[in-house]
């Protein structure tokens, strides 16, 4: 079966949607509370819905022990933001998975239950409908859940609708432009927040961002997806209008920095994954401003997934030293780049 | 620690008071803390229970400098000796780690939790989704409360019919007055 992200083509910048529903059982203390056998009883608990969930998605779910997995799988499944980094740390961690890997529930992480649901372009609703049917089939388990403060979660950051929305950014020209503090400073005020994916600030590689929510209470989950969209249009609206700059002003710099990337991917016989990814992202840059054309249209996403350490492991088939990871990445960017014949 | 005026309970809240100038601070037990501060005590969730952590932090709310009588002003830490009798968590622990401990620390930190909360979140009433049944006890709710409106206007607008039918104007004038009010108030009702 096709991944998530796999099934159309990649957008030039809002690359995936995302929902997320903090849960919590009402019999159970909350996870910094729980003791010796209450994390299995909720961990077992979320698991054997699992069933359930087949039935309203017509898809395989699976689930697991976080703990009885190999490291490497674990490393894995945090690159592909199926789970989330703390996950592997807590104890009783559970994990409920759909076959597409669309939907991923992440059990006694800080709360109860996490439903994490990915679409791909700019499509939360898509991913707020999918949630919903998950939350539907779980909320049997018995919600804690308050008239006054809504669903009950360990954090009141979070408590209320316990929703939050964001999305991927592929922003190039932002942060070329050097306007990322500015844009931040700005979602800021609309109690928004925008940060790099590999989770520092605003650092990043290969230019994704995701925006998102930052409260939780005293808004609907609509009124909070329209708040999101709004600024996102800008967001979009600002990006391309930067690409544009970027091009009419040193357009020879782009393309030289394109195609010099597209000449490191194809030939480079050692490539770390943060440079793989930036080179990767340029070439997605280029091809989407229309300065080279690339036969096998980019999916910067799809090699996110692919190619950092664990997954690329797991690719190769073997664990794999530092400098044999090196070695593997180049080569496997070089047979990419080999079916494109003529690029101009 | 056992309460500084009875010497019997045990002290539920860090209390201080400033006397003329003269700084005393006190562990108190709740009753001790209530007698001494002489204020009312107000259920902060209607007439259900409450735990005793509500009941105090609602109570030390209304304590602020200045609105005592006299040079006499107390202040008391904000949650400082709530715990929650659901968990065991502790309002000062929940400050340090940023989560609560169980669903029912909610009810336990009260007034001082929803301050919290507001500040934080800039509201302190969901309007979002719910789950499904309890939507449905909501939806419930609500319709018997219209239903003894919608009676009163049938009512209302049979009469009318049959006092026009017995051409009593004055009495079908009173009653379509009547029957205007009750459309008003329930569109009000329904325009909150
Ligand atoms: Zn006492
Ligand atoms: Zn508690």
């Amino acid at each position: 079966m096709n991944k998530w992200y796999g099934n159309r083509a990649e957008e030039p910048i809002v690359i995936a949607s995302r929902v997320q529903l903090k849960r919590n059982l009402a019999q159970y203390r909350f996870v910094g509370k729980m003791e010796g056998e209450e994390y299995s009883v909720v961990a077992d608990l979320v698991r054997g819905k699992a069933a359930d969930l087949e039935r309203v998605e017509d898809m395989k779910y699976y689930s697991c022990s976080v703990g009885k997995l190999s490291p490497l799988e674990r490393e894995a499944l945090v690159e592909n933001s199926i789970i989330s980094a703390v996950l592997p740390k807590k104890q009783g961690a559970a994990l409920v998975l759909s076959e597409d890997e669309g939907v991923s529930i992440l059990v006694n992480e800080e709360d109860h239950i996490c439903i994490r649901v990915n679409a791909l372009g700019s499509d939360l609703k898509k991913a707020y409908g999918r949630a919903l049917r998950i939350d539907g089939c779980l909320e049997e388990l018995g919600y804690a859940y308050d008239p006054r403060y809504g669903y009950l979660c360990a954090s009141p950051l979070h408590t209320g609708t316990g929703f939050h929305a964001d999305y991927l950014l592929f922003l190039p020209a932002i942060t070329m432009t050097g306007k990322l503090q500015k844009l931040s400073d700005e979602i800021g005020k609309f109690d928004m927040e925008i940060f790099g994916i590999s989770g520092e600030g605003t650092k990043t590689e290969a230019f994704l961002y995701r925006v998102v929510n930052r409260k939780t209470l005293g808004l609907t989950e609509e009124e909070i997806m329209a708040h999101i969209n709004q600024v996102l249009e800008q967001i979009v609206a600002k990006e391309k209008k930067y690409r544009e700059y970027l091009c009419q002003g040193s357009e020879t710099e782009i393309l030289d920095k394109v195609f010099r990337s597209f000449g490191i991917l194809r030939y480079a016989k050692k490539l770390n994954t943060a440079d793989s990814l930036m080179l990767y992202s340029q070439l997605k840059f280029g091809h989407d401003l229309g300065l080279i054309t690339l036969l096998r249209k980019p999916d910067l996403y799809g090699q996110l997934m692919k190619v950092q350490p664990a997954n690329l492991q797991k690719l190769c088939g073997k664990s794999l030293s530092v400098e044999e990871r090196g070695k593997y990445r180049a080569d496997y960017f070089n047979r990419l780049m080999e079916c494109e014949r003529g690029v101009r | 620690m056992l309460c500084g005026i009875c010497k019997e309970k045990e002290a539920t809240v860090f209390y201080t008071e400033i006397i003329n100038g003269a700084k005393k601070e006190q562990y108190l037990c709740g009753e001790c803390a209530a007698k001494s501060t002489g204020l009312r005590l107000k259920a902060p969730f209607g007439n259900g229970e409450f735990s005793l952590g509500t009941l105090l932090s609602g109570l030390f709310e209304e304590s602020v400098p200045g609105e005592e009588k006299g040079e006499d002003v107390r202040v008391a830490e904000p949650g400082s000796k709530l715990s929650c009798p659901g968990c065991g968590m502790t309002y000062p622990k929940f400050l340090e780690g940023g989560v609560l401990g169980c669903p029912s620390c909610y009810q336990s930190f009260g007034r001082t939790l929803l301050r919290k909360i507001r500040s934080k979140q800039g509201a302190d009433v969901h309007t979002g989704r719910g789950p499904k049944h309890f939507t449905a006890l909501k939806e419930a709710a609500k319709t018997q409360e219209m239903a003894p409106k919608l009676d009163e206007r049938a009512r209302l607008s049979m009469q009318l019919k049959q006092a026009v039918e017995r051409e009593d104007y004055e009495l079908a004038a009173r009653l379509r007055d009547a029957l205007r009010a009750a459309r008003k108030q329930e569109a009000g009702c329904l325009d909150e």
